[in-house]
């Protein structure tokens, strides 16, 4: 299980690469209803391009953002306090940059402390111990947005992994659940799916209400696993097929369902996930194989499994409760007056971005879109060589080709990005190349640092509009599978374009004009310089 | 040196050190992009305590590169 980072800068040097970073300065909030993560981190700097009051405006954009996180906290959330580290000129008795971070820290701690499962690390305090000179890093900053000096890294990973010790350790991670008379009633090899109880009335419905409680489990993040001595087939058939089954196949990370052992099972599921024995509670109605695992696996938890059956589903949800549970470290620093405010803030929250779109055209994003100028040519070039990610067909081209390109005359677009927090450059590239009334999109690409706004979605919506203007009224385009860009494999799809031709490696797609409306989303702002 | 720096390599690209050759490249190793580069970058200024400048990080591709570049900082 890895963290999902909501960040401003380069982190991952800090990090390391199993973690899932958010695109710069924004992050869909989509994403953090997912509950695949062991926790959301919300790790943004203060800004530090520009001057003061370049500064000034970028962080309270950042102070937007954080309050946008806190309007839905994950669960569990960790919060990084923010240091200031700044040496711009200014007068010195001007203290805007310095409140505007202190109210940041203020509104995450006093975020948490009236809220369970969400924690502070106070990152500013390991910051302190490094001279203020050393902190930022001008070289790689300018080479690849890094702000915190990369000799801390060691440092920092010491840090980090010692509050993370601290807070989310005790919790355990998997529950282990074997199959007859645990998840249902009854054995499946010998009493049939028909034969086996699992809701309607009593036994049936005491399985169907522990199923409940463990999807709630679930749907907060903690991985369900089997571990089952059984034919698979047999199994699979009860979890695929039966009409009151709540956990399906899905729901579990990983399914042992076989006749070995199953201490090995249970090694091999931990082995598999990349957890330790130790966040594994194992869960079965019978005593010997309890006993078993008791003996061969020890750091595993083994419950004692009720002998009424009518007590399983409170089993469970104890069961939950005590290795589950996170509990907020400073749950015991709560007082009447906190909550009070604390309750009025969070209003505050949900009024002030009471959906994405606003959040978004908060950002106020513009799109500069033209014809490819001279100049570009070696940014387009280098592109189309270096994106990986949102790259629908990953062709590489070097200048000579992009030059080669123009003269044929195939169309090239490409798009700079700008928002509150600064200007990104020439971040998108549109090639299309045509033939009487068609038009073939040969290339899409954005660089990542644009992406996930809706910017790519207006950008593309611009250049069909542009074509269709032009009169190409037949607009063909595909995606090309690549082992990096599974994140735009239904790019096209969404923007209204019909697949013609698919395969496991590629999709061609067909987009006629007459019989299409398309409409700007209205939260980007688009620019088109047509003079190129 | 090169054992020093396979080390680093093995780490960062996830990958196995018995199956970096003495004169791996760029080209070789899927998960050598331009993320890991960097990833790579810092592990070797934190190791060999240099900083190297742009125009060097761009063309460290290479054991063979990677080498030369720190040697030229130790001389």
């Amino acid at each position: 299980m890895s963290y999902y980072i909501i960040r401003n800068y380069t982190i991952e040097y800090l990090f390391g690469i199993d973690q899932e970073y958010s695109d710069y300065n924004s992050f869909n909030p989509k994403i953090l209803e997912s509950k695949r993560y062991e926790a959301v981190i919300c790790f943004l700097l203060p800004p530090v391009e520009g001057n003061y009051e370049d500064k000034i405006i970028a962080m309270s954009a950042i102070i937007d953002t954080l309050n946008l996180i806190l309007s839905k906290p994950y669960n569990p959330l960790i919060l990084f306090t923010m240091p200031y580290y700044d040496k711009s000129f200014h007068n010195f008795s001007d203290f805007r940059l310095m409140n505007l971070i202190n109210e940041y820290n203020r509104i995450c701690l006093d975020f948490i402390a009236d809220n369970k499962s969400t924690f502070c690390f106070d990152f500013a305090s390991f910051i302190r111990q490094f001279p203020v000179n050393q902190i930022v890093n001008w070289k790689h900053f300018f080479m690849s947005q890094i702000v915190i000096n990369p000799r801390f890294v060691g440092d920092f990973q010491n840090w980090f992994k010692h509050q993370i010790d601290a807070t989310l350790s005790k919790r355990h991670k998997c529950i282990v659940l074997d199959l007859d008379n645990t998840l249902w009633g009854g054995v499946i090899g010998e009493d049939g799916i028909e034969g086996i109880f699992l809701g309607g009335s009593y036994p049936g419905n005491v399985y169907e209400d522990m199923q409940r409680k463990l999807l709630s489990a679930y749907n907060n993040g903690i991985i369900l696993a089997i571990c089952s001595k059984n034919n698979e087939e047999d199994a699979l058939q009860v979890i695929n097929k039966h009409p009151n089954m709540i956990l399906r196949d899905n729901h579990f990370a990983i399914k042992r369902i076989n006749w070995m052992n199953k201490a090995d099972n249970i090694q091999d599921i931990a082995n598999t996930l990349n957890i330790g024995l130790d966040s594994i509670v194992f869960i079965d109605d019978n005593p010997s194989e309890r006993e078993l695992i008791k003996n061969l696996l020890p750091t595993v938890v083994v419950p004692d499994f009720p002998e009424k059956l009518y007590l399983i589903p409170q089993f469970i949800d104890d069961v939950l409760v005590e290795y589950f549970t996170l509990y907020s470290l400073t749950e015991e620093d709560k007082n009447k007056t906190q909550q009070y405010r604390q309750n009025a803030q969070r209003n505050a929250y949900k009024d002030k971005f009471n959906n994405y779109n606003q959040y978004l055209k908060a950002l106020k994003m513009v799109i500069d879109i033209s014809l490819i100028n001279e100049i570009d040519i070696p940014r387009v070039a280098q592109l189309t060589q270096k994106t990986n990610q949102f790259n629908l067909t990953t062709k590489r081209y070097s200048e000579e080709d992009i030059r080669k390109f123009i003269e044929e005359g195939n169309i090239i677009i490409v798009a700079r990005i700008k928002d509150k927090f600064g200007e990104y450059g020439l971040t998108g590239v549109c090639i299309i190349v045509t033939y009487e009334d068609r038009a073939t999109i040969d290339t899409f690409l954005m660089s990542c640092r644009v992406i996930g706004r809706e910017i790519e979605n207006e950008f593309i919506k611009q250049i069909i509009l542009y074509l269709a203007s032009l009169g190409y009224n037949h607009i063909t385009s595909s995606y090309i599978k690549t082992g990096k860009n599974a994140l735009v494999e239904s790019f096209f799809d969404n923007n209204g374009f019909i697949i013609k031709e698919q395969s496991s490696d590629y999709k061609k797609y067909d987009l006629f004009m007459d019989n299409r409306i398309i409409k700007s989303n209205n939260i980007v702002e688009v620019r088109w310089h047509n003079e190129g | 040196m090169k054992d020093r720096i396979k080390a680093i390599m093995a780490v960062t690209f996830r990958v196995d050190e018995k199956l970096l050759s003495d004169n791996v490249e760029q080209n070789d190793i899927v998960n050598w992009d331009s993320l890991a580069h960097l990833n790579l970058i810092i592990a070797l200024e934190n190791e060999f305590d240099i900083s190297f400048e742009p125009e060097e990080i761009r063309h460290m591709t290479s054991m063979n590169s990677i080498i030369k570049c720190i040697k030229s900082h130790k001389e």
